[in-house]
Parts: C-alpha cells; sequence; structure tokens
C-alpha cells in the first residue's frame, strides 16, 4: 500500500510530463490525419448509422420506441472511448521503446496519455450527440449530472485495462493482436447492440458484473431515456473498477521495475 | 556530503529472455514437468561496483564497450534497477543521455522544446521561464513555428542541446552525447559541463573522449567487464587504461608470420623487432604532445642490399599519413649500406607537434628505389594530453611552437 502511496505521488510530481504527452498525442494524431478532429466524431456516427440500418430494416431489435440513431449512437461513442483508449494505450510503450529505455520518468505516464487523449476525442463526440438529442426531441431529466459519475467510473476501469494490457504487450508482443480481437469479442458481451432487456432476468446479475455493461447501459438510461440509472448496477460497476485498478497499477509498478531490461 | 552512493551493485541480464507468448506459455507447461532455468543464460553487466560522488565532484567512467557504464548510468537514473546491492542518488537527477527525447517530427521548435523539456523532468513553470535562454541559445529564434521534420540535422542537434543545456540538475549524468554533433559543439557541450560543475553540482560523465574526460572529471574509474579495474587520479587511470587497451603488457612488436606485412621479394630482409623509445631511451607506451620519440628498426638481412632506403612515417587511425622521414633523402652523413646479418636502423622524432590521439609507425624497406619489405600500423603510440589540464592548443590538429609579438603604436 506504501508502494502504491509512493507510485501515486511520484506520478504527482511528473503531472506536467503528463499533461504535455496528452497535448503531444492529441497534436499528432490531428496533424498527420486528413479529417483531424472529424475522427473523434466520423467513428462512432458511421458505426451508428450502419446499426441503425442493418438493426431496423434488416433485423427487427426492439429499442423500446427510441429512434435506432439515437439508440446505438449514445452507446457507441462511449464504447468508441473505450476502445480508442485501449488501442492507443496498449502500444503506446511498445511504440516509445527509445524513451523506456534511455530515461526515467514514471512509465504509467505513457498509457494515461492515450486514455487521456482518447477522452478529448469522446469529448468532441459528445457534441454530435447533443445534436442527434436535439433533433430526435429527446428529453433529458436530472438525471444527467450523473454523467460525469459514469465517466469518472469508466476513466477508471479504462485505466486498469490499458496498464495491464501495455505492460503486457512489453513481455509479449503478441499482445498487439490479441487487443483488437479481445475488443471485438468484448464488444457481444456488451449491450451495444441490443437493449439489456433481452438479457434472461436469470443470468442478468452474472451479466452486469462486467462494468462495460452497467456503464453503456447507465449511458443509455441518461442520455436516451432520462431516466436514472440502476444504483446498484452502479455501485458494483464503481468498486469493481476501483479493485482493479488497484490490482492493476501495483502490478504495473512491479513490472515497471523490468522494462527496459526487457525491451 | 555524498550525493551518489552505489554500494554494492551487481546487475545480471538474463541473455535471450522471455519473447512469444508461445515461448512462455510452453515454459510454463515444461515448469511443470521439470524445474526450469537450465537453460537460461546470465551475464553480469555489473559486478559488485561501489563507488561515491560528493558535491561539486565530476566522476568519469572509462572503460571498452560493454564494460558497463551505460548500465551504471541507467541504475543511476532508475532506468532499470540493480539486481543485488543499493543506489542512492539525493536531489534531482537529470540524464543526458540522448539528446531530443520525445522530439516528434511533426510538431514545432516551440513545441518540442516543452516536450524534451519535460520529459528531462522541469516543471511547465520552469520551462516557461527558461524558453527564452533557451530559444537564444539555439539561434533558432525564427524557425521556431517550423515542424522539426524540415530542420537540418544540425538545427535539431542544436535545439536538442539547448533544451538539455538548460535543466538544472542536482544531479548531472551525462552519455557520448560529446561524440555527435561537429567540433564547436562539443566544446559547447564540454563548456556547459563546465559551468555546471562549477556551480558545485555532482556530475558522472561517460566517455570515450579521453581528453574531455581529462578535462573536466576530479576522479575516474575504469570499468572492464562489469568489475572496477581502477580508481583515482585522472591522469593516472586514464593512461593505465591506455595501455590496457593499446598494448596489453608488451611495448616491443615482435613481428611473426602472419601479420600484416608486405614482402616484395623473397625475404632479402626480415624485420624482426620495432621499439619506439621516449626521450630517455625506454620503450612506452604513452608521451605527452611535443615530447620526441625514437623508431628502432631491428632487421636481419639475408644479402647485402643495393642502395638500400628505409622510410619511416607516422599515420593516424585513418591511415592518413602525417609526418615521416627518408633516410636517402635524410642528413645522415654515416653508412649507407646494408650488409648481411643483423642491424638496427633508428630515426629520431625531435619534439613530435601532434594533438593527443592514437597514432601508428610505419616502416617500409627499399632497395634501388623498390619496395622490398612494409610493415604497417606499428603501435599504436598513444599522444596523451598536457598535465595541465584543459589545455586550449589540445583542440588543434598540429602543436608548434610559436612567437608572437604585439606592436602598436600609442596615439
Amino acid at each position: 500500500m506504501t508502494m502504491l502511496a509512493e507510485s501515486f505521488l511520484e506520478l504527482n510530481r511528473y503531472r506536467d510530463l503528463l499533461r504535455t504527452w496528452t497535448i503531444r498525442e492529441i497534436k499528432i494524431r490531428y496533424k498527420q490525419s486528413l479529417l483531424g478532429g472529424l475522427w473523434a466524431i466520423l467513428q462512432p456516427l458511421s458505426v451508428a448509422i450502419i446499426f441503425s440500418i442493418i438493426f431496423s430494416f434488416f433485423v427487427k431489435v426492439p429499442t423500446d420506441g427510441i429512434p435506432h440513431l439515437m439508440f446505438y449512437y449514445a452507446a457507441l461513442f462511449p464504447w468508441t472511448f473505450f476502445t480508442t483508449a485501449v488501442t492507443t494505450g496498449s502500444n503506446s510503450l511498445v511504440n516509445n521503446l527509445n524513451l523506456v529505455t534511455k530515461i526515467y520518468f514514471p512509465r504509467e505516464i505513457l498509457p494515461l496519455s492515450g486514455v487521456l487523449a482518447a477522452l478529448f476525442d469522446f469529448t468532441i463526440a459528445f457534441f454530435v450527440y447533443i445534436g442527434l438529442a436535439f433533433l430526435y426531441k429527446v428529453s433529458v431529466g436530472p438525471s444527467i449530472m450523473l454523467l460525469f459519475l459514469l465517466i469518472m467510473i469508466q476513466l477508471l476501469f479504462t485505466i486498469s485495462v490499458v496498464l495491464v494490457l501495455a505492460a503486457l504487450n512489453v513481455f509479449h508482443r503478441d499482445i498487439r493482436f490479441v487487443v483488437p480481437l479481445g475488443l471485438q469479442i468484448y464488444m457481444y458481451s456488451t449491450p451495444l447492440i441490443y437493449p439489456v432487456s433481452t438479457i434472461p432476468e436469470k443470468i442478468r446479475p452474472f451479466y452486469m458484473l462486467n462494468p462495460m455493461a452497467s456503464l453503456i447501459h447507465s449511458y443509455r438510461a441518461i442520455l436516451v431515456y432520462g431516466q436514472w440509472p440502476e444504483p446498484t448496477y452502479l455501485l458494483s460497476a464503481f468498486l469493481i473498477s476501483v479493485a482493479f485498478l488497484l490490482t492493476a497499477y501495483t502490478w504495473f509498478n512491479k513490472a515497471a521495475r523490468s522494462f527496459a531490461d526487457l525491451i | 556530503m555524498a550525493v551518489i552512493e552505489f554500494n554494492h551493485v551487481t546487475k545480471t541480464y538474463q541473455l535471450g529472455v522471455r519473447g512469444s507468448l508461445r515461448e512462455t506459455l510452453m515454459n510454463a507447461l515444461s515448469g511443470l514437468v521439470r524445474r526450469e532455468s537450465d537453460h537460461k543464460k546470465l551475464l553480469n553487466a555489473l559486478e559488485d561496483v561501489s563507488f561515491e560522488v560528493r558535491e561539486g565532484e565530476v566522476l568519469g567512467l572509462i572503460g571498452a564497450n560493454g564494460a558497463g557504464k551505460t548500465t551504471t548510468l541507467k541504475i543511476l537514473s532508475r532506468v532499470t534497477y540493480p539486481t543485488t546491492g543499493s543506489v542512492s542518488v539525493d536531489g534531482r537527477i537529470s540524464a543526458l543521455i540522448e539528446l531530443g527525447a520525445g522530439f516528434h517530427p511533426d510538431l514545432s521548435g516551440a513545441e518540442n522544446i516543452y516536450l524534451n523539456a519535460s520529459i528531462l523532468g522541469l516543471k511547465r513553470a520552469e520551462i516557461d521561464a527558461k524558453l527564452g535562454e533557451i530559444v537564444a541559445f539555439s539561434g533558432l529564434e525564427r524557425f521556431l513555428d517550423t515542424p522539426v521534420k524540415r530542420y537540418s540535422s544540425g538545427m535539431y542537434a542544436r535545439l536538442a542541446f539547448s533544451v538539455a543545456a538548460h535543466v538544472d540538475p542536482d544531479v548531472l549524468l551525462v552519455d557520448e552525447v560529446l561524440s555527435v554533433g561537429d567540433a564547436i559543439f562539443q566544446e559547447k557541450c564540454l563548456n556547459r559541463m563546465k559551468e555546471i560543475r562549477d556551480k558545485g553540482k555532482a556530475m558522472v560523465f561517460v566517455s570515450h573522449n579521453m581528453i574531455a574526460v581529462q578535462n573536466i572529471c576530479s576522479r575516474v574509474i575504469w570499468l572492464d567487464r562489469g568489475k572496477v579495474r581502477a580508481v583515482g587520479e585522472p591522469e593516472e587511470v586514464i593512461s593505465k587504461y591506455l595501455h590496457n587497451q593499446y598494448f596489453g603488457q608488451q611495448n616491443i612488436w615482435d613481428l611473426e608470420e602472419g601479420e600484416e606485412l608486405f614482402r616484395y621479394d623473397e625475404g632479402s630482409v626480415v624485420v624482426e623487432a620495432i621499439r619506439i623509445l621516449d626521450e630517455a631511451g625506454e620503450s612506452f607506451q604513452t608521451i605527452h604532445g611535443g615530447g620526441s620519440v625514437k623508431v628502432e628498426v631491428h632487421y636481419n638481412a639475408k644479402r647485402q642490399l643495393n642502395s638500400p632506403n628505409v622510410q619511416i612515417y607516422l599515420t593516424d587511425k585513418q591511415h592518413n599519413r602525417l609526418m615521416g622521414s627518408d633516410l636517402a633523402r635524410s642528413n645522415y652523413k654515416g653508412q649507407r649500406t646494408i650488409s648481411k646479418g643483423e642491424g638496427v636502423v633508428s630515426c629520431t622524432f625531435d619534439a613530435v607537434p601532434i594533438r593527443p590521439n592514437v597514432y601508428y609507425f610505419n616502416v617500409d624497406i627499399l632497395e634501388e628505389n623498390r619496395l622490398i619489405y612494409r610493415q604497417k600500423d606499428i603501435g599504436p603510440v598513444i599522444v596523451r594530453p598536457d598535465q595541465s589540464a584543459s589545455r586550449w592548443e589540445d583542440y588543434n590538429l598540429f602543436d608548434v611552437n610559436c612567437h608572437w609579438e604585439l606592436n602598436g603604436r600609442t596615439e
């Protein structure tokens, strides 16, 4: 526990680097691509459009009377935040070997920057949600205040996943190939395409142990239905994420001591 | 007070460690059956190394490649950790191990200054305060908004060094950074390091540039395959190291078959040994610039040579001929024949005016202007920097005695 506290203090000492490196990640991504910031919007929006077409015309998926595009976008833009963060964050250490082997700084800064840069994209994508909400006249309730709580829980969970994958990637380069596959499988075990109501009641408590399932379900509750999310789901997502983060960070710090030797 | 303490540090690397996931899984599976680790090769990069560095002290680390110098720096800067032993460093460390760390080609000069400086451990406010100074030092004011990818490599190095030079650490670690860049750049680096030293900061300096080490260090450690071979005064340790590196224990070149030599006839003359002697007539390994050198060629002629000639010349490591002498064209007035049997021909070079470096002697023997024997790269001969540290002349190609005059009229 003292080791964990020391790591937090050290990270705090280097917060300026975290900030500068995050800005670097964002700038590079936007300078190197033609469409720049539009990518942050295009990715969740195009998938949402495709889903709406498929699941309203070809396969009928019930959305409880909500327009399909709204139903999918509200889940897909937080999901894109997760996948972007995991994809960039898990490669962050391996992509900067020359730094990791030569210069000291808290190693978690690189994966964290990946997550924070994705958070920036998420913010842009949020504005599209606002536009859609006006278009479809979605009635948002006071529960919108909980949005920050959801984002925070998602951050905790995403950071844990990214820390573990980024470190494993240093040890075994195969992780590079495992991540996209894993994300695809994970997508189907999260209520993106279908509403949670389609999951049988008996299995549902176990199904909702997955923090991303609880989160996506809660995003929809807040952003589409204007309802309060179910507190048990949120609480379990929060507790699981915190426990996961503490474990992941402790392990990451232990693993980080040998990064320079292994790379 | 010791700023750096390095206590009995051993660093062991496993060679050929974990690669792919498959290997690890296979190892884990086979580990269930039998205890593994019998096929792992271990390498001690450092073995029981101890030293301390006090405030205002500059410790030089010298040694051949793979001696453990870089590992020592990496342990000090916490990039890697010792296998056994302990390390304590008091204060902020800054490591000039790689110039321009974190630079991204698509970002502008100014953006890269912020990036690089924060990686070197500076806070944003500190960078804000130093930005003007850094930019002025680099001389790149007009290109600050230009992406670094459009910079020439010289501009790139200047920007990188300007940032590095303005980090104000308590402990500075410098790796072979000086080997990049031109002479002016290197001198700028050295001057900046001297400034930091004179502020009373502790420094550890790794270099193959013995002049730089001698100029700047107060103490030197010679590392040899992970162990401390010698510690002490720079002059003394550097000499020991250079002796060992170039000579082993011998200082006479007994020439045997198989060495690189050219015989242009049927071995009518064989050179059995070549000795290089200093002013006192002793075999030597290193001399100071400006000293005299005597080259003795011990030959064995199988027959009498008709109008023989001997040429002895000095080359640098790149085989550039620097100076030399020719027996036939010299003012030598004595015996000019080489008859059958053994003998010694020698040439003394007075006050060799060359800068500290490593050189080689070469010997040619001619008969009637035809080359009949050649021995290349005899040596090396090491010319050491003068004892008085930091001689300006050491940076010149030649070290010649000069006579100055200054005449001015007061009006």
